[in-house]
């Protein structure tokens, strides 16, 4: 049983978790509205506040390192959203970094292994330097505010208060009373309509004028348009809007002349008093200024004082218990059916038969309801590892120096919780060999009559009971000859094959382990070691991946995968008593076999099938199965045509007893080193079925063909 | 419910051995061990590794397995990786028929076992008894030949027994 310690531990790393995911996707949408103007103050402040908060969770939890460098983060954060400092690529390159490191000391945590001290300290050293580049700060003095406003406005909103009476937008007071019943929805919805038309600096409580179950704001925004335009544009939020005059003079008024204001035209929705009257309990304290003193929550504390969203966080092994629970349920009711059927006959009550073959079908209904419910829990969409690939592509790219552009589609794209976890290692290696092996230099894009920047897509859509990723770029694409000639180096291909072997087929080589065509391995690919693990991982998936490749043109990797792994449909075969489960996935169609359709090639059992050669592989004898005595050698038998990729292998079994949803199940660690299946599931009546892994079945036979003609035809 | 019930007769048993060492004074720390019969000889592991008895459900053999894996069985809601002991001892296998089908092998016990990570099932003859066994009861063992050996970290004579036990390491049966 998991201590509360632990679960309070485990809180912490999931919403830490959540809040580093957070602040890495601000950051790159940060880093494009950079390039189309100045940083939006709301995303720098959202930063900041997201800091702030994962500052507060790391304290609370002791995790000194992630807490120490929130510290910092959080600090050079105030800096750029007090404009102190500007946001250079620099800049927003130590940030991604940061971000990165949070990560890394959450995993840390997690995990109990050390954290990576030195790199912390220093990226700690580079927040802490080059600060306080931009220029000094100038008054806001020729604005006639009263000076109680700025004894309640933060240091940050009188900084974008300067900011944007220095950039010559005009200031506005919009007073608006909201129901207390409905103030966040309300206050939301005026944001949001007031975002397009300037920048909403602070809203605070009037302390008057209101009813009881009502409140009135004063909101102070900037805008670039006339009170007419702004009160015109929003009429719809019953707002009395008044313009902020700036004076002539400097300060001397300012300070001789106290409240009320002088205000200037009034909006065609003005009424009532003038007056900006703030609540002077919170004048007090003017030098360290105090934070709202309204109901809102003070800074960064939103998320956690108020659940936002209607959500729960649930553990997948939870989920997994769930699902557990419900197979044996399923498996519970089908004896109930054999038992039922039993006792059937020797009754006369029809009536009573009646009724319970109708509960038995509602009881069907409810129980498969409840499965597909428990499915579509376990579905995320695949933006959230999207995200985190778009930020470590822009971190390579910027180490490799290569220009490109990423175009995501189909991030809503749904799959089983595992199945992403799982995928984040292999697609961020293919990522990444995208970027540093497929994409060219600019001079040599140029030199070779591409755009200069180069284009990598990532799209992923629903293709039936399947998700297909697909990776795709426009860089030089795979020398296959340089593949060749590195696969015949390593002895990984005889050279008495090299005639015979498809482009096709050396193309798949790339996913033997140890075969790396770049000359000099970079820091970021490393040396071939890669593909052959991400192939494994995928097919450790029930997925499959291929590629093509056109030298000059370009590269594209397709990942098919199955949507879930918790229920899989199989197809249920028996060879010699044994029975087997092979993924629908994974076939393609059964056919009958007569045995004088197979004929021999290169020493291996094949048959023609719709005018292409299959290759068959009998499971009695890659298993070793003894032949039993009950199953005569003239009995029929099938092939199941299982695909790997695009390559077809030809299973031949005795028999096929049907199509069947199964819950699988791994197998313990002690039969880790077993390979062929990958798992077993409950086939009904307390009886478990291997369930064959294919993919790799199809990977043992061609590498044991590989091994076979390299010893008949040893190398000259 | 069958659990329970063995539960409950395998405390007997051990009330009955505690009584038989309380005539026998002085004995130091007692640890409980399960005592089993595979092939012709008795053996004994630490009671605190036991998590269930079974009788032997159906097995699904693995193609491909290491020697003296019989195959997996559902226990739980869990695939449970099942050992024949005699085989993994290097004795006679419990199984008369040989793997090929479903195996039925109904008179015998599967032993429940938690080792290191895993949980796994272990074939064997017959469950006999608990023995409450101190250090003193316990052989180093050092001179017991064969395959056996490698499995084995002591020989005990209880009270409650005419045979010689032979007290097994579990991680050592792990395949």
């Amino acid at each position: 049983m998991v201590s509360d310690g632990e679960k309070g531990k485990l809180e912490f790393l999931t919403e830490a978790e959540e809040i580093v995911e957070a602040l890495g996707r601000d950051l790159v949408l940060l880093d494009e509205s950079l390039r189309a103007g100045p940083a939006d103050p709301d995303l720098v402040n959202d930063i900041f506040r997201g800091v702030h908060t994962l500052k507060g969770l790391a304290g609370l939890f002791g995790a000194t390192h992630l807490s120490q460098l929130a510290h910092e983060l959080e600090a050079k954060l105030d800096d750029v959203r007090l404009g102190r400092t500007v946001v250079t690529p620099e800049v927003l390159d130590v940030l991604f970094r940061a971000v990165d490191m949070s990560h890394r000391l959450l995993v840390a945590e997690q995990e109990q292994t050390p954290a990576p001290v030195d790199q912390l300290e220093s990226l700690l050293t580079k927040l802490r330097g080059s600060q306080k580049q931009a220029a000094g700060a100038t008054p806001t003095d020729d604005l006639d505010l009263d000076p109680s406003i700025f004894a309640v406005l933060t240091e940050y909103e009188e900084h974008r208060l300067r900011t944007n009476v220095e950039a010559g937008l005009k200031v506005y007071r919009l007073r608006v009373q909201f129901s207390l019943l409905t103030i966040d929805e309300s206050l939301d919805q005026l944001k949001t309509t007031a975002k397009p038309h300037g920048e909403i600096i602070t809203y605070l409580p009037t302390g008057e004028g209101a009813g009881v179950d009502s409140i009135e704001l004063d909101i102070l925004m900037a805008s670039r348009r006339t009170l007419g335009e702004l009160a015109e544009l929003l009429s719809s939020t019953g707002a009395d809007i008044l313009e902020v005059p700036r004076k002539a003079k400097r300060r001397e008024t300012l300070t001789s002349q106290p409240p009320p204001l002088d205000y200037g035209e009034t909006g065609r929705l003005a009424a009532g008093g003038g007056d900006l009257d703030f609540p002077r309990g919170t004048q007090g304290d003017a030098e360290r200024r105090p934070r709202r003193t309204t109901s809102i929550p003070p800074d960064g504390k939103v998320g956690s004082v108020r659940s936002v969203t209607q959500t729960v966080r649930v553990d997948i092994q939870k989920l997994d218990r769930l699902m557990n629970a419900v197979s044996e349920l399923a498996i519970v009711k089908s004896s109930l059916d054999r038992l039922f059927e039993r006792v059937r006959p020797m009754t006369s009550d029809r009536r009573g038969v009646a009724e319970l073959l109708r509960l038995s079908r509602t009881f069907d209904r409810q129980l498969e309801a409840m499965q597909q419910g428990i499915l579509e829990v376990r579905m995320v969409p695949l933006g959230q590892l999207f995200e985190r690939l778009t930020r470590v592509a822009r971190q390579v790219g910027r180490n490799a120096k290569k220009q490109f552009n990423l175009v995501v589609t189909g991030a809503e794209t749904e799959v089983d919780k595992l199945i992403v976890e799982e995928l984040s290692d292999p697609l961020m290696h293919m990522m990444r060999n995208a970027i540093d092996h497929g994409i060219e230099a600019v001079a040599d894009r140029i030199a070779a009559g591409k755009p200069e920047v180069g284009t990598i897509a990532l799209n992923a859509f629903q293709k039936g009971n399947h998700v297909l990723i697909e990776l795709e770029d426009d860089g030089g694409g795979i020398d296959t000859e340089r593949v060749m000639e590195v696969a015949l180096q390593r002895g990984l291909i005889n050279p008495a094959d090299v005639r015979s072997t498809s482009r096709r087929d050396v193309l798949n080589l790339i996913f033997l382990p140890g075969l790396s065509t770049r000359s000099e391995a970079s820091e970021i690919s490393g040396r071939g070691v890669g593909m052959d693990v991400v192939k494994t991982n995928i097919s450790k998936l029930g997925g499959v991946i291929d590629l093509q490749s056109e030298v000059g043109i370009g590269t594209k990797f397709a990942i098919t995968l199955p949507i879930t792994l918790a229920i899989i449909r199989v197809l249920v075969a028996e060879v010699e008593r044994h029975t087997f489960a092979i993924p629908l996935a994974n076939v393609r169609e059964a056919v009958q076999l007569s045995e004088s359709d197979v004929f021999t090639v290169d020493g291996h059992e094949a048959m023609t099938l719709r005018g292409s050669t299959l290759r068959l592989c009998r499971l009695s004898t890659i298993f070793e199965l003894e032949r039993s005595r009950a199953a005569p050698r003239s009995a029929k038998r099938f092939v199941v045509v299982t695909m790997a990729g695009s390559a077809r292998l030809g299973l031949i079994v005795d028999g096929l007893i049907g199509g069947q949803d199964v819950v699988m199940k791994s197998l313990g660690p002690s039969l880790r080193s077993v390979r062929g299946f990958a798992g077993a599931a409950d086939l009904g009546e307390e009886r478990l079925g291997l369930v064959l892994d294919t993919p790799s079945l199809y990977e043992e036979i061609v590498a044991s063909d590989r091994k076979r003609g390299a010893l008949a035809r040893p190398p000259s | 419910m069958t659990a329970m019930v063995r539960r409950a007769r395998m405390a007997q048993r051990a009330v009955r051995t505690a009584r038989a060492a309380e005539r026998r004074p002085d004995e130091g720390a007692v640890t409980e061990y399960l005592g089993f019969r595979v092939a012709s000889s008795s053996y004994a592991l630490p009671v605190a590794i036991v998590r269930e008895i079974v009788r032997s459900g159906q097995l699904t053999p693995v193609p491909r397995a290491p020697p003296g894996v019989l195959g997996i069985s559902s226990f739980r809601g869990r695939v449970i990786t099942v050992i024949d002991l005699g085989r993994r001892l290097g004795l006679a296998s419990s199984v008369v028929q040989p793997a090929a089908g479903p195996v039925r092998v109904s008179r015998l016990r599967i032993l429940m076992l938690d080792i290191g990570v895993e949980t796994l099932g272990f074939l064997v003859d017959e469950v006999l008894m608990v023995y409450r066994l101190s250090a003193r009861d316990i052989e180093r063992a050092t001179t017991v030949g064969s395959d056996v050996g490698n499995h084995v970290t002591g020989i005990a004579r209880p009270a409650e027994s005419e045979d010689v036990v032979l007290l097994l390491d579990p991680k050592a049966l792990v395949p």
